[in-house]
């Protein structure tokens, strides 16, 4: 028989590898479907019989601030805050970051919500860039509008941090001001920091594609599948992600990811873990991540919850210039993360966060567009060589 | 090596059974290379899994399909039924005592009209009846409770709350609940301790609307810690739960070891005002839990304890920063003008943001009484003290 040569050999056992990989990747997926499905099995009979009005009237409801910095919004941004303000609970705040914006956000703002200027007592317990400014309203129906005027600190983080830092409550609504927001919101997202016998430090819900929807003054009036292919398809990685991925990591307390577009955090936490990193291009698992190992750090029990509900629709890319650019932050911003949070791996010093999600994202989120160009590569040349059967 | 082996030998005995099932297709598959072999099974695995699970979703659909349109069939006569009974009662009307009201002949018109005696069609009713015991008021409330308990729909009820399904418990228990049918409490007691949190919960809810005796009793054996949402869950019943028989919470903030629940007990005597609860208040500021101890704090001041205050700035400087800031509190939340200076000392002298803030709120609640003060301390004092100082008196800033 003849002696197989150095690459053959080494081409059986990378295709070895990769076929494992794939066979390792499928069994998570199904354990993710059944971790997935058992999770929203749950929270729909513990859900089931709750009148979220409760919350609303009850005296002992925690106060939420929802923080929505703003970047040259000037064309959405009066329809946007007023969907904030119409948001269902009984005592909440929204502050929204004017982040340093050349267009006439603020100007708008001020002239909508007969803005003036406050002596606030700014408490900057996270850095951020000078703040300007802090504008309250005049007119008692905007009594809980917040607009904090700020130096432009080139990324949300900055803004978000400024946010944290002017609020007044122990919850914390990290939203965009351009996500529209369903009215219960707040109630939905509040209710798991309620319930659990443990301390939640960050609930996170389904978001789903605007595009299509439609809207009238900021508010959702019709609920439409994305009818561009791009954001099609989108919709479709949101499902996979949230309702499949992140309930599942949810199910066994893994969960390392609240989107940036919504979540609602523990603030006490949030500022202890040092807030949001400014110069993270993925600032909303860089700041999970943070938070969990605050906790680990000081060895206090934590879960971090998602729940099955859609409550925020965003803008999807719908050109392929702005999905790349898209693609690119987020590609960049997961190198920069598993880099800066190497410790996690395989560290049981965190958990299920340590030993599984980290991993997980390892090999299977960053590793992988590594797998499929070098899977194209060796395709080309096996077609080349003629060794496909 | 352990699981390789596990693996190996379960490799093997798929294989035989496999020959055994069809040694033709067998030679078919083992001619293909492991790799191959492995994806096929899995590949085989998948399907089978997503044909059952939407077989599955297709027999569910098609059942709650099935039971709507039975439920629509029905729905119209029973509500007819109930109607007639309760908002339509022509006795009612008549001006009858709704005590002196019977029900008798709406039950017969129940037993013709409908298979009242079929399971499905007496859950059908109680659904109903529950939905229009949450939009009746007055007296067909009690006509609606007397029809139920007529229609001996309670028994269904309670039959639930034997069931091996904790889900059908917790429903037993809602009807109960909600149409306030009182029941022993050898019925309910038990599971206030359950193991699963949902009906353990369930049950202190009912417990308190339906008790026959005493509807706190459960508090006395609380053994799992009451989360926030037990808390709004049970205040929301305790509050509006008409002719409630309200117990001294001072009992419990006493002597249960159960924290959430010595929590809970401060913030329902706060609500029913209960002075009487001050003496064992005070002695839980013994507590060493910091939280708790802050939380007495601010109800001291919430009940307008002004006699403790002393005693609480005496504590002051040996306390954590949490138990600090709520004696701050306490002593806005009383005015009592007595501490006026131990507050502006705080107000200028700390350096921590929440301590000077609480202190120049409560300064603020004094009202007429500090307004020389808070004039003198705008006027001698700087930086972030007079900062804060302009932030709590402006009106348009609340927190």
């Amino acid at each position: 028989m003849e002696e197989k040569g150095f690459w053959e050999r080494l081409q059986e056992i990378y295709e070895a590898f990769v076929f494992v990989y794939g066979f390792v990747l499928l069994i998570i997926y199904g354990l993710f479907a059944m971790l997935s499905s058992s999770s929203i099995r749950k929270f729909l009979r513990k859900n089931s019989y709750v009148d979220y009005n409760e919350i609303i009237d009850s005296p002992l409801a925690p106060n939420i601030s929802v923080i929505a910095p703003a970047f040259n919004e000037g064309v959405t941004i009066i329809g946007n805050v007023r969907s904030l303000l119409t948001l269902r609970y009984s005592k909440f705040e929204v502050i929204i970051v004017n982040d340093g914006s050349t267009d006439d956000t603020l100007e708008k703002l001020i002239k909508e919500f007969s803005l003036i200027k406050v002596d606030f007592a700014y408490n900057e317990r996270i850095r951020t860039e000078p703040i300007k400014s802090v504008f309250k309203s005049t007119d008692s129906a905007f009594n809980n509008l917040v607009v904090v005027d700020k130096e432009n600190g080139g990324s949300k983080a900055d803004a978000s941090n400024a946010g944290i830092n002017a609020s007044a409550y122990p919850y914390y609504l990290c939203t965009d001001v351009d996500c529209i927001l369903a009215k219960d919101t707040l109630l939905k997202l509040i209710k798991p920091f309620l319930d659990k016998e443990r301390r939640v430090i960050a609930t996170g819900a389904t978001l789903r594609i605007v595009n299509s929807c439609k809207i009238d003054q900021g508010e959702l009036v019709e609920v439409i599948p994305p009818k561009k292919l791009l954001p099609r398809f989108q919709e479709l990685e949101y499902v996979r992600s949230f309702v499949l991925g992140r309930m599942a990591w949810s199910r066994i307390n893994g969960l390392l990811i609240v989107s940036g577009g919504l979540g609602l955090f523990d603030k006490e936490v949030a500022i202890r873990a040092g807030g949001y990193d400014h110069k993270s291009f993925a600032e909303d698992i860089d700041m999970i991540t943070r938070m969990r190992e605050y906790m680990y750090d000081n060895k206090l029990d934590h879960v971090v919850e998602y729940i099955p509900d859609s409550e925020c629709w965003t803008e999807g890319p719908s050109t392929l210039k702005v999905y790349s650019r898209q693609r690119t932050r987020w590609g960049k911003g997961l190198i920069q993360y598993m880099f800066n949070h190497r410790k996690f791996f395989f560290n049981p010093r965190y958990g299920r966060a340590g030993l599984l999600t980290y991993p997980y994202f390892f090999f299977f989120e960053w590793l992988a567009p590594f797998i499929e160009f070098f899977g194209i590569l060796l395709y080309i040349y096996l077609i080349s060589t003629n060794k496909i059967n | 090596m352990y699981l390789l082996n596990i693996f190996e030998t379960w490799w093997n005995e798929f294989n035989n059974s496999f020959y055994n099932f069809s040694p033709t297709l067998y030679n078919n598959f083992a001619s293909f290379p492991f790799f191959i072999q492995l994806s096929i099974l899995f590949i085989a695995i998948a399907f089978f899994t997503t044909v059952v699970t939407y077989l599955r979703l297709a027999i569910r659909r098609a059942v709650g399909y099935y039971k709507e349109l039975r439920k629509q069939q029905y729905t119209p006569i029973i509500e007819q039924l109930i109607s007639d009974a309760t908002i339509m009662n022509e006795e009612l009307h008549s001006g009858m005592q709704v005590e002196d009201i019977k029900l008798d002949k709406h039950v017969v018109a129940f037993e013709k009209e409908l298979p009242i005696k079929r399971k499905y069609i007496r859950q059908i009713v109680i659904d109903d009846m529950m939905h229009y015991k949450k939009i009746f008021f007055g007296d067909a409330v009690l006509l609606l409770k007397q029809l139920f308990i007529d229609l001996n729909l309670q028994k269904d009820a309670l039959a639930k709350l034997h069931a091996f399904n904790w889900e059908r418990r917790v429903k037993g228990l809602r009807e109960l609940a909600r149409m306030e049918v009182t029941v022993q409490d050898v019925n309910i007691l038990p599971l206030t301790n359950s193991r699963n949190y949902f009906l353990r919960m369930q049950a202190r809810s009912c417990y308190i609307r339906i008790s026959k005796n005493e509807p706190f009793k459960f508090f006395d054996i609380l053994k799992e810690p009451l989360t926030k949402w037990d808390q709004i869950d049970l205040f929301e019943i305790i509050s509006t739960t008409p002719n409630l028989n309200i117990p001294n919470f001072s009992r419990w903030i006493n002597y249960s070891a159960n924290n959430s629940l010595v929590s809970f007990c401060l913030k329902l005597a706060v609500y029913f005002n209960q002075q009487d609860a001050i003496p064992s208040i005070i002695e839980l500021l013994k507590t060493k839990d910091h939280n708790l101890r802050a939380e007495a704090i601010i109800t001291l001041g919430q009940l307008q304890a002004d006699e403790v205050e002393d005693m609480l700035c005496d504590m002051y400087n040996n306390e954590p920063q949490i138990c600090q800031v709520a004696i701050l509190k306490m002593l806005g939340l009383t005015a009592s003008k007595k501490h006026t200076d131990f507050l502006a000392k705080q107000l200028q002298y700390s350096s921590e943001y929440d301590i000077k803030l609480t202190a120049a709120r409560s300064l603020i609640a004094h009202n007429e009484a500090t307004k020389n003060l808070l004039d003198d301390l705008m006027q001698h004092t700087s930086g972030l003290t007079q900062a804060i100082l302009k932030h709590s008196l402006n009106p348009l800033i609340k927190y």
